[in-house]
């Protein structure tokens, strides 16, 4: 990865050599291609996020009757926050994205380091292997853990207190303790893909130098490597946190821009270097279980349970000789058209939305953290993270009061795909801009000080040098958009109807293993995506 | 006399001719008009030539699987004939429907024709507000037991029931005999009982209020007394019944039942003699449906025997009209039997309550007190 890193350096100082030269126009400073883009993206940002929310809000203070909305109050808030359920509920939603953000922290910033910076045995087989509880959604992982870690018939659960004759079981999967664990094994992904970036990118010389100066291999990490990640996992942490707490996430922006916008991470620069991993000596191997750990707890586990679900035509509370059978998965593959057209709608919202939603992202990380106005930078970076905490319920009601009086209203998959475009587009923006915020203005400065136009810029210097953060949010996104539930349930008509909400109509419809192999396509043709955009991007590596 | 005979052969060809002119005419007669007299002949073949002319249908509705919806609308299609309308169906949860439908209605650009659900006081309110188109369908007169548990609301629709009741799996209580709600509270049934989660779902508050007609609050105090599970999703709720981390459920639907029975699972509904709450499920029409011959068609079709019994082949339904046997004894022996898991309503002791005066009130009071009854019990979704 570095390998090219250096080769892109070099292409960009080639492309900046070569003197694009624009013509320059009278209106050139006003209505250039530079501010027509940026300015157009700021536009559609405003249509996508602010519109919605903003007429959503507006609703939120009027009382509404069977005579339509009426005056303007804040009854409808008095009366949420003094109902003693909704704090309780607000406590309880507080612990668990706490602890959601910690341990899914904690673990994916150790799994990044362990696969970009450190000699770490078999990585290359492993980061797929961690990568795949990202295709899985947390719906049907706690269909998975249920089969698994239910009190009374969890398999795990049963298996241990007949092993260790314990006296009850050991997982409780309605407690507080199993919904942080599992929401944590499904955010990991999450955590992994937003910092292992930056840790890719990161010029050895920083950890050789400490460790020249006698610094051990742990204290390296902690006070050179991580800090230099910080905005990466500052801002993994953050969305995990504000997505797990589905709340506005003013506070959520307000940390993240005090803490990670004032301080300087330039790690890539207009100097070469070569590539480097940290030894761990025989800490590798502790390393490499503490991987495999994770695997067997968010892949091996909840698949096995939903591949053995999958294939009894009752779930019973444990796999039984007596109900094998092959029903699930005929109903599936062969006698289920709704699911086909749902494929086929899903997977033009991933390839298609997912592009658009890139190119929209790639805009606005430049006008947040390239533009020379730094006010205006701040409310962007604000306004495009918004739509992180509207959870996807409101999102898609949102769409529906604002779009549904304009001839959008008339093409339910483009509505659909640009309200997936808005709710997916601070995650798009937060994997490109922390490539971004590593890479010196350096590079795009020389080149415009060597006539290139904006365009040719980013089209030579920015695109090849951000090439695998655009990558990772393209990729990213079109897993997002595959797997997406709340908005489609409320925006989806029957011909726009996506795999998620026909997943949804069979877990209603249908018995557990019939969902369960309807999971499994739906993971099976996520990881086929997942080639097909590494062979079509010609990426290596799964991450950037 | 040759002349004659031409004569004779002329009137022969040209009789022949007109009868096979005639015969496509005949021939591509609906079946159902074939079986139609007089005045209603009459009515449901001028729905039939508008239905024609608009060529399309949307209906929606929470209750009827895609492969049910498909089953009725190729049936419909061939029983009307009217291969050639284009049909539009939805199926959601009944909240994403009325949400879906209340801003369109707001916006004036109103999607759906025909909506089937289970909302007794959406519907009301729709009624109140003029948005519910008035039609009395030829099948609405056979609707006497669901007008008898105060679930139809006359001229707008009549009323199938939606029944939460108690379930018990079989493989793991055994045969047990249930007949009564206070059975649950035995002592040996400690936390193997699971409640609907009222507190977050309107339709099990209203079972709530509904049961509350003939039980105590005491009796549901000692339900959570007994550490009952509170669940919220009916799917979630089947597969703990099916893989018996309850043994008992008290708010399970006849679907549920019904999918536990197919995998295998012998998960049987209970009607307890103090009775049970059954919500209204309405078939209405919208008062802007943009095609009004194919919607009065179709409410005609979903309130019939022929209707309810390709319904009923497919997912189970508790009808709000006497029904004559099923042709697959399957359904007359799982589904439409007495002790089956979708009776029609004549058939169960139906706690009866007046919906069209269930006010958004009456709900939030309910609910407080489901909450403050069950406050200590654990939620389970």
């Amino acid at each position: 990865m570095s390998t090219d890193l250096n080769e892109a350096q070099l292409k960009a100082g080639a492309a900046a050599a070569e003197g694009m030269a624009a013509p320059v126009s009278p209106l050139g400073g006003i209505f250039n291609v530079e501010n027509v883009s940026k300015i157009g993206s700021l536009i559609l940002l405003a249509l996508l996020a602010i519109l919605p929310i903003t007429v959503y809000l507006f609703s939120s203070f009027q009382i509404h009757t069977e005579a339509g909305a009426v005056g303007f109050t804040l009854s409808n808030y008095v009366r949420t926050f003094t109902q003693p359920k909704i704090l309780s509920a607000i406590w309880n939603t507080l612990i668990i994205a706490f602890g959601t953000a910690f341990f899914s922290s904690i673990v994916g910033v150790a799994l990044a380091w362990f696969h970009a910076r450190t000699d770490m045995p078999l990585r290359g087989i492993m980061e797929p292997l961690t990568l795949i509880p990202f295709f899985l959604s947390s719906f049907l992982g706690a269909i998975a853990w249920w089969a698994l870690a239910a009190p009374r018939t969890g398999m795990l659960n049963r298996w241990m207190i007949d092993l260790f004759g314990l006296s009850g079981p050991p997982f409780n999967i309605y407690s507080m303790t199993g919904i942080v664990m599992v929401l944590a094994l499904f955010y990991i992904p999450y955590m992994y893909l937003f910092t292992i970036g930056s840790l890719n990118r990161m010029d050895p010389a920083l950890e050789e130098s400490a460790r020249v100066c006698g610094t051990g291999v742990l204290r390296t990490a902690l006070r050179v490597t991580i800090p230099l990640s910080t905005p990466a996992i500052l801002s993994g942490a953050i969305i995990i946190f504000v997505v797990s707490l589905m709340l506005i996430a003013v506070v959520g922006l307000y940390v993240q821009r005090k803490i990670v916008a004032p301080r300087s991470y330039v790690t890539v620069t207009g100097k070469g270097f070569r590539p480097h991993r940290v030894s761990l000596g025989n800490w590798k191997y502790a390393a490499m279980a503490l991987n495999l750990l994770y695997i067997l707890m968010a892949v091996i586990l909840p698949l096995g349970a939903l591949f053995l679900a999958s294939l009894n035509r009752a779930w019973l509370g444990g796999f039984r000789w007596s109900q094998l059978s092959f029903y699930n998965w005929d109903f599936i593959l062969f006698s289920y058209d709704y699911a086909i057209d749902a494929m086929k709608n899903s997977l033009s919202l991933g390839f298609i939305g997912g592009f658009m939603t890139v190119v929209l992202c790639t805009f606005l990380s430049m006008v947040i953290l390239r533009g020379k106005n730094r006010k205006l930078s701040s409310v962007v970076d604000y306004v495009s993270t918004l739509p992180i905490g509207v959870p996807g319920l409101v999102m898609g009601m949102a769409f529906l009061i604002t779009w549904i009086n304009t001839p959008l209203y008339s093409f339910p998959l483009f509505l659909l795909m640009l309200a997936y475009m808005t709710r997916y587009l601070p995650y798009g923006l937060r994997t490109i801009t922390s490539v971004l915020q590593s890479l010196s203005p350096e590079l795009e400065e020389s080149s415009r000080v060597c006539g290139a136009t904006f365009l040719g810029t980013i089209r030579k210097v920015t695109v090849p040098l951000l090439r695998p953060g655009i990558f990772a949010a393209y990729l990213m996104l079109f897993i997002m958009f595959i797997r997406e539930l709340p908005v489609s349930a409320l925006l989806a008509t029957e011909d726009s109807t996506p795999m998620a909400v026909a997943l949804y109509v069979i877990s209603e419809n249908e018995a557990l293993g019939v969902v369960s192999a309807f999971a499994l396509v739906q993971a099976v043709l996520l990881l086929i995506g997942t080639v097909i955009f590494r062979r079509l991007g010609n990426i290596e590596k799964l991450s950037v | 006399m040759k002349s004659r005979g031409f004569g004779l052969l002329g009137i022969f060809v040209v009789t022949a001719v007109t009868l096979s002119l005639a015969m496509p005419v005949w021939a591509a007669e609906a079946p159902i008009l074939q079986s139609l007299k007089g005045a209603e002949k009459a009515r449901v073949a001028k729905l039939i030539a508008g239905a024609k002319k608009e060529g399309v249908f949307s209906w929606a509705t929470n209750l009827a699987p895609v492969k049910a919806a498909k089953a009725m609308e190729k049936d419909f299609k061939k029983y009307y004939g009217l291969s050639s309308v284009k049909f539009r169906f939805a199926n959601r949860k009944s909240g994403t429907l009325i949400k879906r439908f209340e801003q369109e209605i707001k916006a004036d650009k109103l999607s759906v024709d025909v909506v089937v659900l289970a909302a007794a006081s959406w519907l009301h309110s729709m009624k109140r507000r003029g948005n519910l188109m008035k039609y009395t369908s030829p099948e609405d007169k056979y609707y006497a037991p669901a007008e008898k548990a105060k679930m139809n609301a006359p001229g707008y629709w009549v009323a199938d029931g939606q029944l939460n009741t108690m379930a018990v799996n079989r493989d793991l209580a055994g045969d047990v005999k249930l007949t009564s709600w206070y059975d649950l509270t035995n002592p040996k049934y400690a936390g193997k009982v699971l409640v609907g989660d009222s507190s977050r779902s309107e339709t099990y508050t209203l079972w709530y209020m509904g049961l509350r007609q003939v039980l105590p609050k005491s009796y549901f105090e000692k339900l959570n007394a007994q550490n009952s599970g509170i669940m919220i999703r009916g799917a979630a709720q089947r597969r703990s019944l099916m893989a018996g981390e309850y043994w008992f459920g008290t708010t399970i639907m006849a679907r549920h039942n019904w999918i536990a029975k197919k995998a295998g699972v012998k998960m049987d509904p209970i009607y307890p003699k103090e009775g049970t709450v059954a919500l209204p499920i309405g078939s209405v029409i919208m008062a802007k449906a943009k095609h009004p011959n194919m919607s009065k068609l179709f409410v005609d079709y979903w309130r019939s025997v022929r209707g309810h019994h390709v319904l009923l082949s497919y997912n189970p339904l508790n009808s709000g009209r006497p029904l004559p046997p099923h042709k697959d004894p399957d359904v007359n022996k799982f589904i439409l039997a007495d002790d089956g898991i979708a009776p029609p309503l004549d058939r169960i002791n139906i706690i009866p309550v007046d919906w069209s005066k269930v006010t958004p009130d009456d709900v939030k009071k309910w609910r407080a007190e489901f909450n403050s009854v069950f406050s200590s019990a654990p939620r389970k979704n």
